[in-house]
């Protein structure tokens, strides 16, 4: 009966999914329309995409189970997920980038660089990177989709696998950015209801918001010695100031996300979909309490589930989970909550992975079709058309569904980690490549082509061989450090004694994120090139930055 | 309940409660009165960029 009920759930949401993907291919006529949403979408609409897109399945189950693991510090997250990748983003970023991409006629994130630059070079590079990279990203979301349906409706994996691609492609392809902002707007909300639901029941599951916070402070005892010896103090405190878990939150789960949300291609581009300046503000409380009701709440209620499992099991979430922090979250939605919550749980998450992977099979789409295919190539007019990026899109949900399934087969659990690496990889290439070329793009003038072509180059360039040689996590799995050098990272000396972390003050090197690290070379790279180079012509400049009526009277 | 949670911990959830009031009052505070900068006419800077493309073309 449960099952039926489950099944209902899920085909009925699948169901207003495909309903709002028809709207969105009723509404497309034009390229614009397909690409950028006719740039006449409406603020809130436009916001909660935004929002959806950004808060991933992985934020939700992934980091929700770091905060059970780490405690609520994590609520730092919160902030700069609100502050910089809402506020600053949206009034600071947003004007400009809007502004430019009109100016420019630029309809994805590589052409307002390209044109910004006036390189078909940067374009192509920028639109091969997100090619080649995000469907790794976006497989990783796919999979765990994958995962949840095959595990509640009884399907294969394959299965689960091609009926959510095969939805989030019907919705996708046809309706273009229109349909991706309907689905959004209606997947976000689905998500925010799920959400608040899961902390008030968690709340009165544990005797009320007082009675939880005593039990999950009176567990400081129960933190184990390895856990305390990295810096651990407890649930309701932060790890101890410059130790291993200090710098894994601070200097790599919080900064990685943080300044990478600035230059993600898929929700830069949502600037350019509004029909006034004004409009991006009017967006802004809406993204914000969208943050807030979702990320907020998941490391809210990570911490508590250990609660929970000590009052039931008397074991910790982790040691419950057996190790695997993206399962402690769905196990406690099982175990502590009632079955009816489990069904909306489900299609909370399911809204969750299906907004971030119809935006990015989007953005994917759109660099292969209109940036490498049409700009790329330089495709005559006639070939300029609409089924151009529809193709583009088709061969990205087919790439991402062929690493879906080629990683599950050859390479399982492994497969999983190296996919969900790759996506904090893709991050980190997007802030070390992307930002300082995009943020000098909208307000530096004195920017020139070969200060932004030696940025990338550089930014990408630091990003790899930091994250190869010195980040313990990533150079430990690539394992060049090792053959090369005899020690998983050069940040670990290894010394007869026994291993010690190569520090400088409180910095522990092999903790700080390579994303730190390559963009402020990358920053250097285009002030120092930039200021020995010919300058942008005055009349591309005024193009750029000037109204254009100012522009036509000079 | 303020002594269950560190101060970093307070601190924390102090911030996230002032950015997303910040974000608030900036969203209300732009709906509510008249953008300074004029908004450009769509219009006019796409057929501005069709003409040069065209002027491209013809060169």
């Amino acid at each position: 009966m449960e099952k039926i009920t489950l099944a209902a759930f899920v085909l009925a949401y699948l169901g207003i999914v495909l309903f709002l993907g028809w709207r969105g291919f009723r509404n497309t006529r034009t390229v614009t329309d397909y690409l950028l949403a006719g740039r006449r979408s409406h603020p809130w609409v436009m916001a909660l995409s935004y929002g959806a897109t950004f808060i991933s399945t992985s934020a939700i189950v992934g980091f929700g189970g770091v905060a059970a693991v780490y405690g609520m510090g994590l609520m730092w997250l919160t902030f700069t997920n609100i502050f910089i990748g809402i506020f600053i983003a949206f009034a600071f970023f947003g004007p400009p980038t809007r502004r430019l991409g009109l100016r420019l006629d630029a309809h994805t994130f590589p052409e307002l660089l390209g044109r910004r630059y006036r390189s078909r070079a940067i374009q192509s590079s920028s639109a091969a990177l997100i090619f080649l990279f995000m469907p790794l990203y976006a497989s990783a979301v796919l999979m765990s989709a994958a995962k949840f349906l095959s595990e509640h409706l009884g399907l294969s994996y394959q299965e689960a696998l091609y009926l959510f691609a095969g939805i989030v492609a019907v919705s996708v392809v046809l309706g273009g950015l229109k349909g991706v902002l309907y689905t959004d707007a209606f997947q976000a909300a689905v998500m925010t209801a799920g959400m608040v639901a899961l902390l008030l029941l968690s709340y009165y599951r544990l005797g009320g918001l007082t009675a939880a916070y005593k039990k999950l402070a009176a567990l400081h005892s129960a933190v184990p010695p390895r856990l305390t010896a990295l810096g651990h103090q407890g649930w309701t405190a932060f790890p101890a100031f410059g130790s291993v878990l200090w710098w894994t939150l601070v200097g790599s789960i919080m900064t990685g996300v943080s300044i990478g949300v600035l230059a993600q291609p898929q929700l830069v581009v949502r600037f350019m979909t509004v029909r006034r300046e004004s409009e991006l503000h009017r967006a802004i409380p809406i993204g914000a309490l969208f943050i807030l009701l979702t990320v907020g709440i998941a490391y809210l209620v990570g911490p508590l589930t250990n609660v929970f499992f000590h009052e039931t099991s008397d074991t910790l979430a982790l040691q419950r989970a057996g190790g695997d922090v993206e399962r402690i979250i769905p196990m406690y939605v099982t175990a502590a909550l009632p079955p009816f919550f489990s069904i909306l749980f489900l299609v909370t998450l399911l809204s969750a992975a299906m907004s971030t992977l119809s935006s990015q099979f989007h953005v994917i789409g759109t660099a292969l079709g209109r940036d490498l295919l049409e700009e790329g190539l330089g495709l005559p007019a006639r070939f300029r058309t609409l089924h151009l990026s529809r193709i583009g899109m088709v061969a990205a949900i087919l790439f991402a569904l062929l690493l879906g399934v080629e990683m599950e087969r050859i390479l399982g659990k492994t497969g999983t980690e190296i996919v969900a690496r790759s996506t904090a990889i893709f991050f980190g290439l997007c802030a070390s490549i992307f930002l300082p070329v995009y943020a000098a793009a909208l307000w530096c003038r004195s920017a020139t082509r070969a200060g932004a072509l030696t940025a990338m180059l550089v930014g990408a360039l630091s990003y790899v061989l930091w994250m190869l040689f010195m980040q313990e996590k990533t150079a430990a799995l690539f394992g060049l450090s090792q053959r090369w050098f005899g020690t998983r990272s050069l940040g670990i000396v290894i010394r007869p004694e026994g291993e010690s972390l190569l520090q400088t003050g409180p910095v522990l090197w092999t903790h700080v994120d390579a994303s730190l690290v390559a963009l402020p070379i990358a920053i250097l790279a285009i002030l120092l090139v930039s200021a020995f180079t010919p300058k942008f012509s005055p009349d591309h400049l005024a193009r750029c930055f000037s109204p254009p009526n100012q522009n036509s009277a000079a | 309940m303020s002594n269950l949670f560190s101060p970093a911990v307070i601190a924390g959830h102090l911030f996230t409660l002032w950015s997303a009031l910040i974000c608030v009052l900036w969203g209300i505070g732009k709906a509510s009165r008249p953008a300074p900068s004029p908004d450009e006419p769509e219009e006019t800077v796409r057929s501005w960029t069709q003409d040069e493309r065209q002027i491209e073309e013809n060169l």
